[in-house]
């Protein structure tokens, strides 16, 4: 059979990269979380590695937002507005507008970076729940990935990146 | 095919003086010594075709599907030709076709057709369980913890079901200094045997 040189290649539009549980994780949806990593990636080797990285990242956020529905925990609002203000003072930017810019600028979408906020809410919940000592910094990171570690254990994951 | 049949015919009354050979394993014997059930690996394309969003879907084929209509996956999946071609679309479709339970996995390819696209939908159907063998387990015992461990002759075999029922089922049995292990032996037509084995 003859195929043209110039024929169209198929390519891949989408496909499940992962599985929690019963809950599948799609490429589209890791490339959206990760589009600001993969701006700034110069090679398919690094853009390979931001994708692997912001898939255990996406994954995480299942488990906590799951473990998060369990214990009834929520992230109010007004909560993530405090938490931008934090970041908009820490980054020294004038304006909440200066800022949505700053984020959307970097490739990311505003929903998605409140999602990500929230999530940061919901695990930092759920780590002082389960009554580990949280006093520093050094601590509270050591006890986050203790808890998560224990989530992705109890869980199913199924990676087909 | 005489000669052939005559030498049938002397193995069959025991008076062949050839050598003895090996019985083939028997399908228990291949299910109890087969893979343990695992997931999935291996590296698969990464970049997506989003460049080709927006275009007319021209024809939709199906590849990998053995039990089930190609048909049914394109109105599983609520994408038909002459709808534009979107990722919010294909993902919730992927998501209704996994969700489904018969499916393990939908990769969704695009390639330009003049002005429209062609999706290919390349599934893996999940896998029907055809025998469960538990040896030295009596019956009603055997049928009990198929069920605990989440497997059924005759119905779709779910990794992640079965993964996670095994490991809280094999905690509590240490408990008690027992061991369980599920393997597998996939069978040609789609289908596979599971062995639920017990040590104590």
């Amino acid at each position: 059979m003859h195929v043209s040189a110039h024929a169209e290649q198929r390519r891949i539009f989408d496909r499940i990269v992962a599985v929690v549980d019963h809950d599948p994780i799609l490429l589209s949806e890791l490339h959206t979380a990760a589009r600001p990593l993969l701006q700034m990636a110069p090679d398919e080797g690094k853009k390979q590695q931001a994708l692997r990285e912001m898939l255990d990242r996406v994954i995480d956020g299942r488990l906590v937002r799951r473990e998060a529905a369990k214990k009834g925990l929520k992230a109010a609002d007004n909560e993530i507005e405090l938490a931008m203000d934090q970041i908009q003072k820490q980054a020294g930017v004038a304006s909440r507008q200066a800022l949505l810019d700053e984020i959307e600028r970097q490739g990311e979408t505003i929903p998605h970076y409140r999602a990500e906020l929230e999530v940061q809410i919901l695990t930092i919940r759920l780590v002082q729940l389960s009554g580990v000592k949280t006093d520093s910094n050094e601590k509270f990171e050591r006890a986050r990935k203790e808890y998560l570690e224990r989530l992705r254990k109890s869980a199913y994951i199924e990676v087909r990146l | 095919m005489k000669r052939a049949l005559f030498l049938l015919l002397l193995a069959a009354c025991g008076g062949s003086p050839t050598p003895k050979v090996a019985p083939a394993p028997d399908r228990a014997s291949l299910a109890c010594a087969g893979d343990p059930v695992a997931k999935e690996s291996g590296q698969r394309a990464s970049d997506l075709a989003s460049d080709l969003e927006g275009l007319p879907i021209t024809r939709i084929d199906v590849q990998g599907n053995r039990r089930i209509p190609a048909e049914a996956f394109s109105i599983a999946m609520s994408l038909k030709p002459g709808d534009r071609l979107s990722h919010e679309a294909v993902a919730k479709g992927i998501r209704t076709a996994y969700e489904g339970g018969e499916i393990d996995d939908v990769q969704v390819f695009a390639r330009q057709d003049g002005a429209g696209v062609i999706l290919d939908l390349v599934v893996r159907e999940r896998m029907h369980v055809a025998e469960i063998f538990a040896p030295g387990i009596p019956e009603t015992s055997k049928a009990e913890m198929a069920r605990w461990i989440g497997i059924e002759k005759g119905k779709p075999f779910d990794v992640a079901d079965v993964s996670t029922n095994r490991h809280q089922i094999a905690e509590t049995m240490s408990k008690r200094g027992a061991k369980l292990d599920v393997r597998t032996h996939v069978l040609a037509n789609g289908e596979l045997d599971v062995c639920i084995l017990v040590q104590q």
